[in-house]
């Protein structure tokens, strides 16, 4: 099975750690050179660098239209956003996770059929405090 | 008509300017204050320092009662959502957006996006007419998906002259309109005859229009 992951950060480090035991070739796209690089050394992976503005071009390359789960994980709401929606719509990606830091951009492309999962810095912030209150 | 316009960017400004000269009322929305303080300045109380793709922000300038929202960015991305959220959130009846990569234009459409305007192909167009020397024009995307309004020139040399409408074998989906004979707007009735420098103004489908080009000049598009 093959899954492309969008965004590169440590949310991506992790899922790459679940995934691949559970035989995905994994394949990341994204902008973060120095990261990328990072996690091919770490798992032996194809990464992808984006190097301009015209997002769909890489995702095409990075074969999305023969992955059977694409995941929208960069930090940058919007882009994951359309990213996952054209996985979606205009490749029939299969499985489409989508992350969504904005509760309300949340909770709305919840109703328009997206699979999002996203917590905001206000969520995070109220879990946080009532730990400490106890 | 109430609008809302989100970003004012160079056709965010100058369609707001149209839109009031023609009585409609008009909020933008920019999330840059200075572009929100320049706008005040010009046209009065019609800018909004905000993201137009936070609801709140849509709710306060009105969207429950916004005829239409134009998304004027210039990020695609940004474009889409505040489209998307007018319509899921706010019912608002037509959405229209700018778009940059014009290979995002069938996912706007299949989103449902209304009014899908390609800037960069708008710019592709108008340097084919006025630079280089290529005789098939894209004047406009219809509203039908993968349809397209064309300009095809016919040389001398073209396979068509001499020839009626009726007899040129056409493409299954590519329809002849119009015909430009020495500037003059023609029907495009069956017995009318085809000359050199005609030009011929047709719908037709994307993967057409090559088939289209060819059968009309005898030439490959």
């Amino acid at each position: 099975m093959n899954a492309l992951i969008f965004g590169c950060d440590i949310l991506t480090d992790l899922i790459i750690k679940y995934l691949q035991p559970h035989g995905y070739n994994v394949t990341v796209v994204a902008y973060e050179q120095d990261l990328l690089i990072d996690l091919e050394r770490k798992y032996t992976l194809p990464t992808i660098l984006i190097k301009d503005h015209i997002i769909q071009d890489y995702l095409q390359e990075s074969n999305v239209k023969n992955v059977d789960m694409f995941l929208s994980l960069s930090t940058d709401d919007h882009t994951n956003v359309m990213l996952a929606q054209e996985a979606k719509h205009l490749f029939d990606v299969k499985t489409v996770i989508c992350r969504i830091e904005n509760p309300e951009l949340n909770e709305i492309y919840s109703e328009l059929g997206l699979t999002v999962i996203g917590k905001s810095d206000s969520q995070l912030y109220l879990e946080i405090t009532n730990l400490i209150e106890g | 008509m109430y609008v809302i316009i989100v970003g004012c960017s160079p056709a965010g400004y100058h369609l707001s300017k149209g839109l009031l000269a023609s009585g409609n009322e008009v909020i933008v929305i920019d999330k840059n204050r200075h572009k929100c303080q320049l706008l005040y300045d010009e046209l009065g109380s019609i800018a909004m320092h905000g993201d137009g793709t936070d609801k709140k922000v849509l709710e306060a300038a009105g969207a429950a009662r916004t005829d239409m929202l134009f998304a004027t960015t210039r990020a695609d991305q940004t474009n889409l959502i505040a489209c998307q959220i007018a319509k899921q959130a706010f019912n608002i009846p037509r959405t229209a957006a700018t778009l940059t990569d014009t290979k995002n234009e069938p996912l706007f459409q299949i989103l449902g996006v209304d009014l899908v305007v390609n800037s960069t192909h708008s710019i592709v167009t108008q340097f084919e007419a006025g630079v280089t020397d290529k005789r098939l024009l894209h004047l406009t995307d219809l509203e039908i998906p993968n349809t397209e309004l064309v300009q095809i020139y016919i040389p001398e040399d073209a396979w068509s002259v001499g020839k009626r409408l009726i007899d040129i074998p056409m493409p299954d989906h590519s329809f002849v309109s119009l015909v430009i004979k020495h500037e003059i707007l023609t029907i495009a009735s069956p017995n009318l005859i085809i000359n050199a420098h005609d030009e011929i103004i047709a719908i037709t489908r994307s993967e057409e229009e090559h088939i289209l080009y060819e059968t009309l000049t005898g030439v490959s598009a």
